[in-house]
C-alpha cells in the first residue's frame, strides 16, 4: 500500500474532522514554563552538593593517607628532588623500620 | 500551526533561554494538546493536562539533544515526544483508578446541526477509543499531524508493515462507526 492509497474518503475526513481537539488551557505555557524552569535547578543543586560531599570527603581522604597514616609507621613523607614532598611507603617487618 | 519556528529562536531555546523557550512551546502547544487530547481518550483524558506538560517538560530537557541538522522537522520530534509520553501514560494509567472522563464541549452554531455533529464526534470518538492506543496513535499521527509512514514508526516504535496494517484496522473501525451513523440516521 502505497502512501497515497491511504488517502482518507470524504466521509472519513468529515468524522475525523468532526473530533475537534480541546484548546490548551490559557496558564499551559506558564505552567510548563515554571515546571521546567524548576526541576533542573533542583537537579543541580542537587549534583553541587554532591560534588562538594565528593571534595570533602577526598579531602579528608587524602589527609587520612599522608598525616594521618604516617602515625601508624607505615607511610613516611620525605622530601622530592624538586623540593616538593613524596611518599614512600615502608612495610613494617617484624616492627622494625628498614 | 504555522511551519516551524525560525533557527535562531530554536538555537537560543537549546540553550535554555527564558523567552525562546516560552515562544517555542507557544508555538507548538495546540498541536501538542490536540494530539494529547486524541490520545488520551475515555477516562484517561481527566489526565490530558498534566500529560501534555509532561510531554512539554521532556521536549524542554531534550532540546539540546535535537539535531536541527539532523534531518527530522522540529515539530515530527515534539510530536513523536509527545506520543511516547502518551502511551507510556496510558498503559501507566491502566492500572490505576477509573476518573470520570471530561464533558464533551459544546459545539456552536445551528443547534441541530450542533447536535449531528455532537453525534458524529462522539460516535467518532467511541470508536477511537475502543482501538488500542497504538492503533489509534497510528491513525491521529497520519490523519491529523500528516506523519508519513516512517516518521509514525519511530515515534511508535513499531515497523512501517505494522503501520500499515494498524492504519488500515483504524480506517476499518471508523467506517464501522460511519456505517452505524448512517444507519441511524437512515431509521
Amino acid at each position: 500500500m502505497s502512501e497515497r492509497d491511504d488517502e482518507l474518503s470524504p466521509a472519513e475526513r468529515r468524522a475525523l474532522d468532526a473530533w475537534r481537539a480541546p484548546e490548551p488551557p490559557h496558564d499551559f505555557e506558564a505552567r510548563v514554563l515554571a515546571q521546567a524552569g524548576q526541576s533542573p535547578r533542583g537537579l543541580r543543586q542537587v549534583a553541587v552538593a554532591a560534588l562538594a560531599l565528593v571534595l570533602v570527603g577526598g579531602f579528608f581522604a587524602a589527609r587520612l593517607l599522608t598525616g594521618g597514616a604516617s602515625t601508624f609507621g607505615e607511610v613516611r613523607v620525605a622530601p622530592g628532588g624538586d623540593g616538593g614532598p613524596s611518599v614512600e611507603a615502608s612495610p613494617i617487618a617484624d616492627g622494625v623500620r628498614s | 500551526m504555522a511551519g516551524e519556528i525560525d533557527e535562531l529562536t530554536l538555537a537560543r531555546a537549546r540553550r535554555g533561554e527564558s523567552p525562546a523557550l516560552s515562544a517555542l512551546v507557544r508555538h507548538y502547544q495546540r498541536p501538542v494538546y490536540a494530539l494529547v487530547a486524541r490520545l488520551l481518550v475515555g477516562p484517561a483524558g481527566a489526565a490530558r493536562d498534566d500529560v501534555a506538560q509532561e510531554a512539554f517538560i521532556r521536549v524542554v530537557r531534550g532540546l539540546p539533544r535535537f539535531d536541527p541538522a539532523g534531518g527530522a522537522k522540529l515539530s515530527t520530534w515534539i510530536l513523536t515526544v509527545t506520543t511516547r509520553t502518551c502511551l507510556n501514560a496510558i498503559r501507566d494509567r491502566r492500572r490505576a483508578a477509573a476518573v470520570k472522563p471530561p464533558e464533551a464541549d459544546a459545539a456552536p452554531g445551528d443547534p441541530e446541526q450542533a447536535a449531528a455533529d455532537r453525534q458524529l464526534r462522539l460516535r467518532v470518538e467511541a470508536a477511537m477509543a475502543a482501538l488500542p492506543e497504538e492503533m489509534r496513535a497510528v491513525l491521529v499521527l497520519r490523519a491529523y499531524h500528516d506523519f508519513d509512514y516512517d516518521e509514525i514508526a519511530r515515534a511508535v516504535g513499531v515497523e512501517i508493515g505494522t503501520v500499515k496494517s494498524r492504519l488500515s484496522r483504524a480506517r476499518m473501525a471508523l467506517r464501522e462507526a460511519l456505517t452505524e451513523e448512517t444507519n441511524l440516521e437512515r431509521a
